[in-house]
C-alpha cells in the first residue's frame, strides 16, 4: 500500500466524518453537494501528477483519475505478473479521454461513482479507510462485494467501473503484447498521450 | 456535398420537399431513392461524417465515434447492452455485413396477421437493387478464418445445418476490424454506397444534427427541429427544416423517441410498443492452438439448425461465431482480478460463439423525463429457456471442435466446462437477463407496419396512419421480430417505401 497519503488521508477521513454515521445520514452525504465537500481535502498520489504531465485531464479530476488507477489495478490486473502495471500505461488518462464523448450527464455519474466507491470500504466492510489506501486483499474484498451485491445500483455500479477499467487497460499497446493480439493493421497516430495543449479533437 | 460542423456555420434554416432523419440502412436508401426522382431532399444525421483515414481499428477512439451512447446503450435494468451506429451511414459502417433477405415465411406471417398489402414477390425488386447497389456476394472459401471454421467443423461432426453466408465486400483484405469502420474501403456500407449515390444525385446531406422533435400542424409535421452539436454532443447551433414530406430513419430507439418528444397523435399508443430485440448471449470456448479470433472476416459461418420458419414463425435461435477485441472481449469475460487476467492471457486460444433469439418477448420505448429514451424489455421465461438450450448446443459446438474449456460467463460463479461434463448444467443455470451478459445488435418493431390502425404505426408503405406526409423507413416498421440479420429487410424496405412516395407524390406532398 502506497505510504503517500495515508496520514493526510486519515486526517480528511476524520475531518469528513464529524456526523453521527447513520445510514440516512450517509446517504444524504452522499447524495447532496456537501457531502462531497469532505473529498475536497482527500490528497492525491504523486503517481498521478507525473502520469498526467503530458495529458491535460479534461472531465475526471486528479483525485478522481487516483480511484479509478486504483480499481483499475485490482480490476483488470490483480497483481497478474505478465500483465504490466496500470501506472506504466495511459489507461486511466485514455478513458478521461473517452470520456469526452459522453454527455455531460454520464460525465457527472462517473465522478461520482469513482467518488462514492472510494467512500465505500466504509459500509461494504465496515473499515474507516478509503478504496485507495487499502491494501489489495481488502481492495479485492471491496469490489467482490460491489459485484455481488443484490442491489442493482451496486452491481450496476460494479460493472460501469468494469468497463472504464477494460476501456483504459486494454486498448493501450503496451497491453497487447502480453495477450498476443497484434493491434492495428494501419499505423495511426494514437489520440491519447500527446503533449500538453493539443488536446486532440476527432 | 456532405456537411460537417468545418462547413456548417450558425443556425441552420433550410427548406425541402422532402427532409429524411437517419442516415442508415433505411435513411441512405430513401434519400437516394426520392432524390434520384427529382425531389429536392435534405438529409439530417446526429453523428458525424467519417471516413477510412478515419478508422484508426482502435476501440477506445472508435467506439465513441461511431456507437450511440459510445456503445453503452442499454435497457432500463441495464441487463441488455444495444449497440447501434451513430454515424453517416449508422449501422452499416460497423456492421458484420450478413446478408440476407426477408425469410419468405416471415412476409407470409406480416401479411396473414398485420394484413401487409405487399407480398414476398413484391420485394424482391428492391432485393435485387439493394444487393446490386451493397455488392452483396458469396463470402469466398478462403476467407473462412480459423475460428469460423472450428465452429463449421463443431457442426459438422454434430450433424448441425450451417451455411456460408453472402457479405457486401468488396476486395476485403481480412483484416478483420470491420466493427470499427472499415480502413479499406472493403465494406460496402451506406457511407460508400447510397450516401454518396443520394450526394450525386443532390441530396444535401448534413452530419451533427440532432433531431429533437417534429412540428405538426393538424393531421401533417410542419418542421423538424433540432441542433447541430459535435462529436462530444456539446451544442454548436439550432436546425429548422420544413419540408412538404418527412421520412423518419432514426432507428428503432430514436424514431419513437423522436415522435413521443413530438406529441404526435398516437392514439391507438403504439408508437414505442412491440420492441424486439434479437437477444444475444455468447460463449468462449478455449484451445490448446492458435486461433487469432480477431483475424479474417469476422462472421462468415451461420448455424441454422434451431430455426425453420417454414414450420414455425415465432420461434428458433440461430448460432453465429463472434470476436471482440480485447476492450469488448475483457468486458463479456466475468469476474475480475487475476482470474480474468488470466483468460485475457489466453484471448489468442479463444473462440466466441453467439445465440442469437428469434424473440416473441416484447419491450418498450418511453420517454424519459430528461428527454431521452427509456427501454424496458421483458424476456419470457420460455424463451430464457431456449436461449440456454441453444447455450448448450454452443458448448457441443465447441467442444466437438477441440475445444479443452468453455466457460459460460455468468456474471456470479461463471460454469467452466471441460470436455465430458455434463452440459445440461446450461440449462439448469438458464439464461436470465442480469445474470449473463446478453446484448442486442437489431432492435426492432417500435413504429410497427400494418393495416390496422389500432395495432400499428404505419401503412403498408411506410405511411404513418395519423400524420399524412410523414413516412417511417427504419427497423422499427417490422411487424414482428426478422429471425435474420436485418441489414438487407431495413433497405430493401426502405427502397420500397421511397419508390411508393416517389410515385405519389402529388397525393402525399398534399
Amino acid at each position: 500500500m502506497n505510504e503517500w497519503n495515508e496520514t493526510a488521508n486519515r486526517a480528511a477521513f476524520n475531518s469528513a466524518w464529524e456526523i453521527p454515521i447513520q445510514r440516512r445520514t450517509l446517504l444524504r452525504a452522499f447524495t447532496v453537494s456537501a457531502g462531497w465537500a469532505a473529498l475536497a481535502r482527500f490528497g492525491l498520489p504523486p503517481s498521478v501528477a507525473a502520469a498526467t504531465r503530458d495529458y491535460r485531464l479534461q472531465v475526471l479530476s486528479a483525485k478522481d483519475a487516483a480511484v479509478l488507477r486504483e480499481v483499475m489495478e485490482r480490476m483488470v490486473r490483480g497483481g497478474e505478473p505478465g500483465l504490466p502495471p496500470v501506472k506504466q500505461t495511459r489507461a486511466v488518462e485514455t478513458v478521461d479521454w473517452a470520456l469526452t464523448f459522453a454527455p455531460s450527464e454520464l460525465q457527472m455519474q462517473a465522478r461520482w461513482l469513482l467518488r462514492l466507491f472510494n467512500w465505500s470500504p466504509l459500509w461494504v466492510l465496515w473499515k474507516p479507510a478509503f478504496f485507495v489506501n487499502l491494501n489489495d486483499q481488502y481492495q479485492d474484498a471491496c469490489l467482490q462485494r460491489w459485484a455481488e451485491s443484490s442491489r442493482t445500483w451496486m452491481a450496476a455500479g460494479f460493472q460501469a467501473l468494469k468497463n472504464l477499467s477494460v476501456l483504459g487497460y486494454y486498448s493501450q499497446d503496451e497491453v497487447w503484447q502480453a495477450i498476443h493480439y497484434r493491434g492495428p493493421w494501419v499505423p495511426r497516430p494514437r489520440r491519447v498521450g500527446w503533449a500538453q495543449g493539443e488536446e486532440p479533437t476527432p | 456535398m456532405i456537411h460537417t460542423l468545418q462547413t456548417i456555420s450558425g443556425d441552420l434554416r433550410l427548406r425541402a420537399e422532402v427532409c429524411v432523419v437517419g442516415s442508415g440502412a433505411g435513411g441512405a436508401v430513401a434519400a437516394k431513392e426520392l432524390a434520384e426522382a427529382g425531389r429536392d431532399v435534405v438529409l439530417l444525421e446526429q453523428g458525424g461524417y467519417y471516413t477510412k483515414e478515419d478508422f484508426t481499428q482502435r476501440e477506445e477512439e472508435m467506439m465513441p465515434l461511431l456507437f450511440e451512447d459510445m456503445g453503452q446503450r442499454a435497457t432500463e435494468d441495464g441487463s441488455i447492452l444495444i449497440l447501434q451506429g451513430r454515424n453517416i451511414g449508422g449501422s452499416t459502417v460497423h456492421n458484420l455485413c450478413y446478408c440476407f433477405r426477408t425469410p419468405k415465411p416471415i412476409v407470409e406471417k406480416w401479411r396473414r396477421e398485420d394484413g401487409l398489402l405487399w407480398a414476398y414477390e413484391d420485394l424482391v425488386p428492391s432485393f435485387e437493387r439493394v444487393e446490386a447497389m451493397l455488392h452483396v456476394q458469396p463470402i469466398p472459401e478462403a476467407q473462412v478464418n480459423t475460428l469460423n471454421r472450428k465452429i463449421r467443423e463443431g457442426c459438422e461432426k454434430l450433424g448441425y445445418h450451417g451455411i456460408v453466408a453472402h457479405h457486401n465486400r468488396v476486395n476485403c483484405t481480412s483484416s478483420g476490424f470491420c466493427i470499427l469502420g472499415c480502413p479499406f474501403d472493403a465494406k460496402q456500407s451506406m457511407a460508400l454506397t447510397y450516401i454518396p449515390a443520394a450526394d450525386r444525385a443532390g441530396a444535401r446531406i448534413y452530419a451533427h444534427c440532432q433531431v429533437e422533435k417534429l412540428e405538426i400542424a393538424g393531421s401533417r409535421v410542419a418542421a423538424v427541429v433540432g441542433r447541430l452539436i459535435d462529436a462530444q454532443g456539446q451544442p454548436r447551433g439550432s436546425v429548422r427544416v420544413e419540408p412538404q414530406v418527412v421520412v423518419l430513419a432514426a432507428g428503432a430507439i430514436n424514431s419513437p423517441q423522436i415522435l413521443l418528444r413530438s406529441a404526435a397523435r398516437n392514439e391507438a399508443g403504439q408508437v414505442g410498443k412491440h420492441l424486439h430485440l434479437h437477444p444475444s448471449v455468447l460463449l468462449a470456448g478455449f484451445y490448446d492452438e492458435d486461433i487469432y479470433g480477431y483475424l479474417g472476416i469476422p462472421q462468415s459461418y451461420y448455424v441454422d439448425e434451431f430455426i425453420d420458419l417454414e414450420r414455425n414463425p415465432d420461434s428458433g435461435y440461430i448460432i453465429m461465431p463472434i470476436f471482440g477485441f480485447p476492450v469488448a472481449t475483457a468486458a463479456q469475460l466475468p469476474g475480475f482480478g487475476r482470474a480474468h487476467a488470466k483468460w485475457m492471457q489466453s484471448y489468442h486460444r479463444m473462440v466466441g460463439i453467439l445465440v442469437l433469439l428469434h424473440d416473441q418477448s416484447e419491450g418498450e420505448v418511453r420517454l424519459g423525463r430528461d428527454g431521452r429514451p427509456r427501454i424496458r424489455y421483458h424476456l419470457r421465461p420460455d424463451e430464457q429457456a431456449l436461449m440456454a438450450e441453444g447455450m448448450r448446443h454452443c458448448a457441443e459446438i465447441l467442444f466437438a471442435s477441440g475445444a479443452k474449456q468453455v466457460l459460460v460467463p455468468y456474471h456470479r460463479d461463471p460454469l467452466l466446462l471441460e470436455p465430458g461434463d455434463d452440459l445440461t448444467a446450461i440449462d439448469r443455470r438458464g439464461c436470465r437477463p442480469g445474470e449473463i451478459p446478453l446484448a442486442s445488435t437489431h432492435p426492432q418493431g417500435t413504429c410497427r407496419m400494418g393495416e390496422d390502425r389500432t395495432r400499428s404505426v404505419v401503412n403498408s408503405w411506410g405511411q404513418c396512419h395519423e400524420l399524412t406526409n410523414l413516412f417511417l423507413c427504419d427497423m422499427s416498421v417490422f411487424p414482428s421480430s426478422l429471425g435474420a440479420p436485418p441489414q438487407i429487410t431495413t433497405a430493401a424496405l426502405a427502397d420500397h417505401t421511397a419508390r411508393y412516395l416517389a410515385a405519389h407524390w402529388s397525393a402525399v406532398r398534399s
